[in-house]
């Protein structure tokens, strides 16, 4: 135990300064510290993250620097957004990473809304996300949900909720279709198809836990 | 699907606890810490089996934190709860709505048990109970032999059922809706933080009835003695512009002791003592006759009634309970905001801490300490030591000198630890 003439304090540790006035210590050193020393953290990605930020940024301002200087249509407006979307994408991604089905379903209405954005300022072949991309990507994700939960070994109550969304996303391509909004019929009927066998299988083999799982998820 | 899943067990969260998930931030995690220093080195193994039979009687701490629609909810987990050498800052966040972890953590320092938790699972008073529990079992263990007459009996044995149970659904009849006023915005204490959100704890310990007959001197006890000492030493940070504004102390009050409750869950209301300053020297006898008065107005089973966290209110309003937790999140961390405004500082005086008298030998004290983002003083006492732990953000260490060394000058002499957090 030391003591700080200044303060009137003793000061325990084995510290040279008052921790309170940093003034020299009279008195033996204690042996040892009473509180162990911190190193800082550095958190990990930061500085990548960082770099793939400025890249994007420069990326967006020569784009629109050169377009401006050569007069020739809008195309860096389109620049622009493929970077917006594409962050917000990999920002979700990276802050829900812990949890892969959440993350995975994130992503699917991420990229669906990416894709509806795309289909309505582009003029290449207009429909393409409602009749195609939209219903593939829900209709891959429900295995892709249930295959790699399985394989990481995920409790089933951890992603039964993200299976269950998704197979209920999965029903919008047939409202698409329904509405005329959609086409083309088979991949919103295949989406539909799958998301409803889904649906029945987990009231059939997994009755219990979804019900309680829709009971803790939506109590008030 | 052959696996036989069980239904998992899930709790709400009680009424107070309801504000901490989104008012917490890197800058307030929400999280205090009780200690246990003893007369030895802790032994990892020991305590880890403690752990692991203390949590049998506080099943409902085995949980995870997690978003519903409307609310948040406590999920079973069956994440294990190891023991582990202190390697974090003090008060280190403990919820991470990212990733799913438990709301506790259990570490050893040399001769010291931490036992760190999330404000949302228990209170101060809760919290207690379950280290009193880990120090018991592991003093059990360590001196099996030594008992002769039979293991000591720990006074406070929670029913595993009772320990979950809302204190504020059984009693909410009693305590009457919190009538919000306004008031003003009250002095602020600024200056650099330390980095990465760190904690700077200034602990002093001193003999409880030293403390306690100088607050009979100036005719107070020892909560007032200690938030006239704190206001008297933020005073001498404040300029002449500052002295407008009131200084505010919330100071929580454990409502075990005015309706009878078991109950390890969050069971507090918080009382805000005020103070203006007229002068430049204010003597610290005029500001403890204030508080006294204050204490006095404030302690009564009506008052504390009407001090219940205005959330109850929320919670029995339908547009409330059905908007989403998303709304709800920004809506109830605006009011937060608000409140905090109104405040300048915390004291929190969590009393005796008591263990069965054949174990007190093998203890020396017990600390305690909270997260905050303004400047909050703990303080307990076991047998005749007594304990004060002063956290704050910032790097500068005025108002602790000033407020320790008013102790020594009173002729209290003061055992001074501190952490290093500029340093690593
Ligand atoms: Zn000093």
């Amino acid at each position: 135990m030391r003591y700080c003439e200044k303060c009137g304090l003793y000061i325990a540790g084995g510290r040279e300064r008052c921790p309170l006035c940093q003034g020299a210590l009279g008195g033996a050193h204690d042996p040892f510290e009473t509180y162990p020393k911190i190193p800082s953290v550095y958190r990990q990605y930061h500085i990548v993250v960082r770099i793939a930020a400025f890249l994007s940024i420069v990326t967006v301002i020569v784009c629109a620097a050169v377009n401006y200087l050569f007069q020739n249509g809008f195309w860096s407006l389109f620049v622009a957004v493929a970077v917006g979307c594409l962050w917000a994408s990999l920002s979700s991604a990276i802050r829900k990473r812990h949890n892969l089905p959440k993350c995975i379903l994130w992503q699917v209405v991420i990229l669906s809304g990416i894709a509806l954005l795309w289909d309505a300022i582009s003029p290449f072949s207009p429909g393409w996300s409602t009749n195609y991309f939209i219903p593939g990507l829900c209709a891959f994700v429900l295995p892709l949900i249930f295959v790699l939960s399985k394989c990481m070994h995920i409790r089933l109550e951890e992603y039964l909720i993200y299976l269950v969304l998704d197979a209920l996303f999965g029903l919008i391509p047939m409202f698409f279709l329904l509405t005329g909004i959609a086409s083309i019929a088979w991949p919103s009927v295949t989406c539909t198809a799958l998301g409803t066998i889904v649906f029945a299988g987990l009231f059939i083999f997994a009755d219990a836990p979804l019900k309680a799982e829709i009971k803790k998820r939506l109590h008030f | 699907m052959a696996r036989r899943t069980r239904p998992a067990e899930w709790s709400r969260l009680d009424n107070i606890a309801k504000i901490f998930p989104p008012t917490t931030t890197a800058r307030d995690p929400k999280v205090f810490r009780w200690s246990c220093c003893l007369y030895e080195t802790v032994d990892p193994e020991i305590l880890q089996q403690a752990l692991d039979k203390a949590l049998i009687s506080f099943p409902h701490f085995k949980t995870v934190l997690r978003r519903g629609l409307f609310w948040y909810y406590f999920d079973a987990s069956t994440l294990p709860a190891i023991v582990h050498q202190e390697n974090l800052p003090p008060c280190a966040p403990l919820y991470d709505p990212t990733r799913k972890s438990l709301l506790f953590r259990v570490s050893y320092w040399m001769e010291r048990i931490n036992f760190e938790v999330y404000h949302a699972l228990t209170d101060g008073a809760g919290g207690l109970q379950f280290l009193r529990l880990l120090v018991y079992e592991y003093l059990l263990q360590k001196y099996a032999g030594q008992f002769h007459g039979g293991a000591p009996v720990l006074d406070y044995n929670v029913p595993a059922g009772l320990a979950g149970l809302d204190s504020f659904q059984k009693y909410y009849d009693h305590l009457s809706q919190k009538k919000h006023k306004r008031a003003l915005a009250a002095y602020h204490i600024t200056g650099a933080r330390l980095p990465e959100y760190r904690l700077r704890v200034i602990q002093g310990e001193m003999y409880a009835n030293a403390l306690l007959e100088k607050a009979h001197a100036y005719h107070t006890t020892i909560t007032g003695l200690v938030c006239g000492l704190l206001i008297h030493a933020i005073h001498a940070e404040m300029s002449n512009l500052d002295q407008k504004k009131p200084v505010v102390l919330t100071v929580p009050v454990n409502l075990r002791n005015y309706f009878p409750s078991g109950s390890a869950r969050n069971f507090f209301g918080i009382m805000n003592l005020h103070y203006r300053f007229c002068k430049r020297e204010e003597p610290l006898e005029d500001i403890l006759d204030s508080l006294n008065s204050q204490m006095r107005e404030e302690l009564t089973e009506e008052k504390l009634s009407e001090r219940i966290h205005f959330t109850g209110w929320f919670e029995r309003q339908y547009w409330a309970r059905f908007s989403p937790l998303a709304l709800k999140d920004i809506v109830l961390k605006q009011a937060d905001r608000i409140s905090k405004r109104e405040v300048t500082g915390a004291v929190s005086n969590l009393g005796k801490v008591s263990m069965p008298e054949p174990l007190c030998q093998y203890i020396r004290s017990f600390e305690v300490m909270n997260s905050t983002n303004r400047v909050q003083v703990c303080l307990c006492s076991f047998q005749n030591r007594l304990v004060i732990s002063f956290t704050s953000p910032f790097v500068k260490t005025d108002l602790h000198t000033h407020f320790f060394r008013a102790l020594a000058d009173m002729g209290i002499p003061v055992l001074i630890r501190a952490n290093q957090p500029e340093e690593g």
